[in-house]
């Protein structure tokens, strides 16, 4: 069995049920399976607290191989816990985590918290000592940095109105959190918001909190693990792009074929206001930038006539980037969505009411995240709540407009069968590109791209945030942006390439990528012609291409050689490919304008 | 030899315990964490609720049968 198969059985053994001593009995088979994973294939994750915080450490490690990940957990108790970030010599230095959680209490900043008058001044320094540690941190590190913020005490004696410390707590949360989001690897972890859902009065077993300063239970703890595994997810693995969405019973109740527009459960009170319910949350993740779809056997006309005239419709015609509605198999359906909106089948997750059709989809794509939707649509809501693959620590730009992107999409490919010849197609939309080395606000776009382009991408080289930074700080790298926009809108940042020196005459290209929704309109062509334009002009002799072939970027090496590299060679998987540029020819397309901005910040 | 407590030291830590008293020098995975486990397995199993200085205090076999005691445990 592989380390993540052992983990995945030890993961499968464990439920809400489970006792305190069984975490403690596989701790050391699943410290053994983790250490039996290369060092390159685990992640990294340290878990600083002011208090006792395992077994989080290994429901942790367990909470990651359900989903694909071997998580090496590090983690660090009491006042030790400060003091290791600060410390460059310190265990928690040398293991160089990827992500930092901290859980400090209130009262590892004022040792008796809880009989202080707390004020504005109190607020400051919390705050400043905060600032400390992340700038202590970010010397010796190059992780992200994610702080949970307070939860906000039950006051004693209870009162049923908001007193005077919950406001100071509220306040320092929105401080924190405004503070952080202003460094481009820091976060705050809405633990507040984890432990109301969860309920407070649930959160510790009061014999161990005042015996063993252990102060969430394990059952919040399990809880809390998946929480924060979405977190690690969204920075580590392929993100969910797309929600695909069965409708009958899904999004209403009712099938619509038989009981018509007035007949179908749908309504913002009363019966049918759990699905008003769903839909305004799944309205809530679109904006977030997740698309969706539908995917459901029925008549086109009797959907569309759902989506454009029920009164209590949240998600419209808009909503969606991708209607299939027919009598076809679902998952010929599913393939043909994913193929209309450019994106792989592992970043769609499918949600229908249909056991027997989630089973096809189960079966036939596995790649696809199949939701187990509850039973009664009374619980949809909650479930949804509960679910962790939509997590975007910093939703971008691009993020928040993708689905408009992908309407304008459509247009131009309207427009693009009016035209008579691609090129004036591409002529009329007035594209103007705006190539560039990123400032400090490009970085988490940049990163974001190199996480998930798969299709147009040379090498699919993954570069967090930190590592953006520590190139372009480097200096020796040229990082390259790219901004597109047209008639339709602005498409914001869509490309980057990393070109790093071999001599002074020879560059290499690390990473070229472009987000699929510009692909095929010559943008990609006059990126790169663009660049090596620019390092002719800097008397570059010799461009070098690597290119890392995967199942999805296989039309990098036709695009290639269309712009004039030739293979050079081939080891493993690995292919180098070079073009002279000596007596090169590299004419831009005139059909796009081009605006260079290398201006320093 | 309470039948349910030699059960909840074989389930916890593996050890088959006797009449003689065995402390928590003498277990060697009776760590701090091992003991909270130890702690709310007598806690449910005998469906008692301890204090927090009894919980601290049960270091031993012979501790714990004596708090049993004053819970009407024998």
């Amino acid at each position: 069995m592989s380390p993540l198969e052992q983990l995945d059985q030890l993961a499968q053994s464990i439920s809400p049920q489970t006792r305190f001593h069984q975490y403690l009995q596989i701790e050391k088979p699943i410290l053994k399976a983790v250490e039996e994973t290369p060092a390159t294939e685990r992640v990294r994750v340290a878990l600083m607290s002011s208090f006792t915080i395992r077994p989080l450490n290994l429901l942790l490690t367990l909470e990651g191989a359900r989903e694909d990940l071997i998580l090496d957990v590090y983690f660090s108790e009491g006042r030790q816990s400060v003091q290791e970030t600060i410390d460059p010599r310190s265990l928690f230095c040398k293991f160089d985590p990827e992500i930092v959680f901290y859980f400090l209490e209130l009262n590892s900043f004022f040792p008796n918290s809880s009989n202080m008058e707390l004020g504005d001044k109190e607020n400051q320094i919390v705050i400043d000592k905060i600032l400390e540690l992340y700038h202590q941190f970010s010397i010796n590190s190059k992780g992200l940095f994610i702080f949970s913020n307070f939860i906000l005490p039950i006051d004693f004696p209870f009162s049923a109105f908001q007193n005077k410390k919950e406001k100071w707590f509220i306040r320092l949360n929105q401080d924190l959190n405004e503070k952080l989001l202003s460094f481009n690897n820091a976060y705050t972890f809405n633990l507040e918001e984890l432990a109301q859902f969860f309920g407070k009065s649930r959160l510790s077993n009061p014999l161990l909190k005042y015996s063993s300063d252990i102060l969430f239970d394990h059952v919040f703890m399990s809880f809390l693990s998946k929480k924060m595994l979405s977190v690690v997810k969204s920075v580590k693995s392929n993100p969910k792009k797309c929600i695909v969405l069965d409708c009958d019973n899904t999004l209403w109740g009712g099938v619509i074929g038989e009981v018509g527009l007035e007949g179908i459960d749908l309504s913002s009170q009363g019966q049918g206001s759990e699905f008003y319910t769903f839909q305004t949350q799944l309205k809530a993740i679109s904006e977030r930038g997740i698309l969706l779809g539908i995917n459901s056997k029925n008549n086109l006309n009797d959907v569309m006539e759902v989506l454009e005239k029920h009164p209590h419709m949240i998600l419209k015609k808009e909503d969606f980037a991708c209607i299939r509605c027919n009598w076809k198999n679902k998952s010929e359906n599913m393939v043909s969505i994913a193929e209309e909106l450019n994106i792989g089948l592992d970043s769609i997750v499918f949600i229908d009411d249909d056991p027997s059709q989630r089973k096809l989809i189960q079966d036939t794509l596995p790649s696809v995240k199949v939701l187990d939707l509850p039973k009664n649509p009374a619980h949809y809501p909650e479930f949804l709540q509960r679910n962790n693959d939509f997590e975007s620590i910093k939703p971008t730009f691009e993020d928040l407009n993708r689905a408009k992107f992908y309407q304008a999409k459509k247009q131009r490919n309207d427009l693009a069968t009016q035209n008579k010849s691609f090129t004036s197609f591409v002529q009329s939309l007035n594209t103007v590109l705006t190539i560039g080395s990123p400032r400090q606000k490009d970085i988490p776009r940049l990163s974001q791209l190199t996480l998930r382009t798969n299709q147009f991408n040379f090498t699919t080289k993954r570069y967090t945030e930190a590592d953006i930074t520590a190139m372009i700080q480097s200096s020796n790298s040229k990082i390259f942006y790219l901004k597109s926009k047209d008639i339709f809108g602005d498409d914001g940042t869509v490309g980057m390439a990393i070109i790093n020196p071999k001599s002074e005459e020879i560059y290499v290209i690390d990473s070229f990528l472009l987000s699929c929704r510009v692909l095929g309109r010559f943008i990609e062509e006059t990126f790169l012609r663009a660049i090596i334009k620019r390092l002719h002009e800097e008397s570059v002799k010799i461009i070098q291409a690597n290119f890392i072939p995967t199942t999805k970027n296989i039309q990098i090496p036709d695009f290639l050689s269309r712009i004039g590299f030739k293979l050079k060679t081939e080891s493993g998987k690995e292919r180098v490919y070079e073009m002279d540029l000596i007596n090169v020819e590299n004419h831009l397309f005139s059909g796009i304008q081009v605006i260079e901005d290398y201006s320093d910040e | 030899m309470n039948e349910q407590l030699k059960a909840i030291f074989k389930e916890v830590f593996d050890i088959d315990i006797t009449e003689q008293n065995l402390t928590r020098d003498d277990i060697p995975e009776w760590d701090s964490l091992r003991h909270v486990g130890l702690i709310l397995e007598i806690e449910t199993q005998f469906g008692i609720s301890c204090s927090v200085e009894e919980a601290m205090q049960m270091i031993s076999t012979d501790i714990i049968k004596e708090i049993l005691k004053d819970h009407g445990i024998e």
